[in-house]
């Protein structure tokens, strides 16, 4: 996967911004869309098509289920096939995570247990995606809530052996990694160190809010905010360890003014460029 | 593990309520699985928001909210495609006893599901006109993917329109006699016309796969048929009535 474009942040576009972005020539590296919302010849396709006439767009996708225990929605790929063949775009993204599982399915990220087993579904479906697209994928590492009691290895390890056998590329959501860290207690420095730097393509940034109860308190990833100081320094310590890499804010509801998200992408853009990388990867 | 078996539990817990899944978890963490379940219940509704405000308006929120957890409970997203999601909601308000008395209701529903639909699909090629008005006339043509017809024997599109446009209550007769509406996607938007019978008609038959001289005749045998012409006309510029998907057979 090309990574060539300018170490200038991106946003997350969504139905708010699109008129403000088609009015002006914001300073933005590309702008990503939910694939999803795109399928079919809608209404919002033409827009994005006229999106792409002044900004790259990457393709994030939310509902293709790429961790599902039975097989991968065929009519799902085509119609995703058909929308980069419209909107070409500068990467393809999903997640390490399924959202449906025979005839059901959610609007959400569900967890996987990180055991063999489902590390080589991940790997035959990567590869079964990457072959229909004809294009290398990226997967993104999710936010955790809670943990299987049959797992076996890190997700750190998961991700890095999923990129390193099917030949996609990964997707390293900070924000994710953060709260990763604070809800079961996953070591963020040791999580990146054990990634080859190589196979990280892209950043995601977001915000994201804390919840409690009486018994316990955890971060959720609202993606309704901005990004938290202690992401934004964990962000720096990936430049710093993996390297700069095409870098999105994300922002899915809550919407405040395009301004506030441009801002927010600014920071990104200037920690990307400032910040001197010591793992420069081979 | 088996991983068909735990993503089987864990869809049985976010939509049935069942609680195999919790064997498969940390027990630390048992309680947030219903960070889950809230996410689910949450984002379906809210989808279903968006597709059918109208309808929310209607009833008011909180019954909205209660419907469609008893509407989950009966069926769920079947893609991972969430904008197919929703088409039997109507047939649910049809048969879901709180809302007898409201007879026009499923209607404005499927109203509703119907413009939804028309935004996202897919657009047939325009029917070609140079072929000559003999084998024109003699030609199968479809109906566009993104066009709809409602009949419905309240006046649906009226009390759309008012609960779409005014915040302080609506005036609608509701004897005002049927309707036959159209729902289709023309120069980037959505639209919705009042068809006279001869119209419906002719758009009736032309789905039910008749030559367009044979659904001009069928049209002709209903009431307002004297604008059929201009009727035709922009059914033919707007791609409403438009190429056979079957083509090749059917000329």
């Amino acid at each position: 996967m090309s990574t060539s474009l300018s170490l200038q942040a991106g946003i997350g576009i969504r139905a708010p911004y699109f008129a403000s972005l088609l009015e002006n020539q914001s300073p933005l590296g590309f702008v990503e869309a939910h694939s999803e919302n795109y399928f079919g010849n809608s209404l919002s396709r033409d827009a994005l098509r006229r999106v792409r006439e002044k900004y790259p767009v990457s393709l994030h996708g939310v509902g293709l289920s790429l961790g599902r225990a039975d097989g991968l929605d065929r009519e799902h790929l085509r119609e995703l096939k058909d929308l980069i063949a419209d909107i070409k775009p500068c990467m393809v993204s999903e997640h390490l995570a399924w959202s449906g599982y025979q005839h059901r399915h959610v609007p959400d990220l569900l967890p996987v247990p990180y055991v063999e087993a489902s590390l080589q579904i991940f790997i035959d479906h990567a590869k079964e995606m990457q072959d229909i697209l004809g294009q290398q994928i990226l997967v993104e590492n999710p936010s955790n809530y809670l943990a299987f009691k049959a797992t076996s290895m890190e997700e750190s390890s998961f991700l890095d052996r999923l990129a390193g056998e099917s030949g996609c590329g990964l997707l390293l959501d900070v924000n994710n990694l953060y709260i990763s860290s604070v809800n079961v207690g996953v070591d963020p420095y040791r999580y990146i160190s054990q990634i080859n730097p190589a196979h990280i393509s892209q950043y995601h940034l977001a915000g994201h809010i804390s919840s409690s109860n009486q018994e316990d308190s955890f971060l959720i990833d609202s993606h309704n905010r901005q990004v938290s100081d202690l992401v934004w320094d964990l962000f720096e310590y990936c430049i710093q360890h993996i390297g700069p890499r095409p870098t999105l804010i994300e922002w899915d509801s809550d919407y405040p003014e395009l301004a506030v998200l441009l801002s927010e992408a600014d920071r990104a853009t200037g920690i990307l460029n400032k910040v001197e990388t010591t793992n420069e990867p081979t | 593990m088996n991983l068909h078996d735990l993503q089987k539990d864990f869809l049985d817990y976010l939509y049935l309520g069942s609680d195999n899944i919790t064997n498969a978890i940390e027990d630390t963490f048992l309680a947030r699985l219903s960070i889950y379940r809230n996410n689910v219940s949450t984002g379906i509704t809210n989808y279903l928001r968006e597709v059918f405000p109208v309808t929310e308006k209607l009833v008011g929120p909180e019954f909205f909210d209660a419907m469609c957890e008893r509407f989950l409970a009966q069926d769920q997203p079947g893609t991972g495609d969430i904008h197919q999601y929703g088409s039997s909601l109507p047939e649910f308000m049809a048969t879901f006893g709180p809302l007898s008395a409201l007879t026009y209701l499923p209607d404005i529903a499927r109203l509703e599901w119907h413009h939804h639909r028309a935004y996202y699909a897919q657009e047939f090629p325009a029917l070609d006109l140079n072929m000559g008005q003999e084998a024109l006339l003699n030609y199968k043509p479809d109906l566009n993917a993104s066009v709809f017809l409602l009949r419905s024997p309240h006046p649906i599109d009226t009390i759309w329109q008012q609960v779409r446009e005014n915040e302080d209550g609506i005036k609608v007769d509701l004897n005002a006699g049927a309707v036959a509406l159209l729902i289709f996607r023309h120069r980037q938007q959505v639209q919705i016309w009042n068809l006279s019978d001869a119209a419906a008609a002719l758009l009736e038959a032309v789905k039910a796969g008749h030559t367009l001289s044979e659904s001009i005749e069928e049209a002709f045998s209903h009431p307002g048929s004297e604008m059929l012409q201009e009727f035709i006309s922009q059914c033919l510029q707007a791609g409403i009535i438009c190429q056979s998907q079957h083509s090749q057979t059917n000329r």
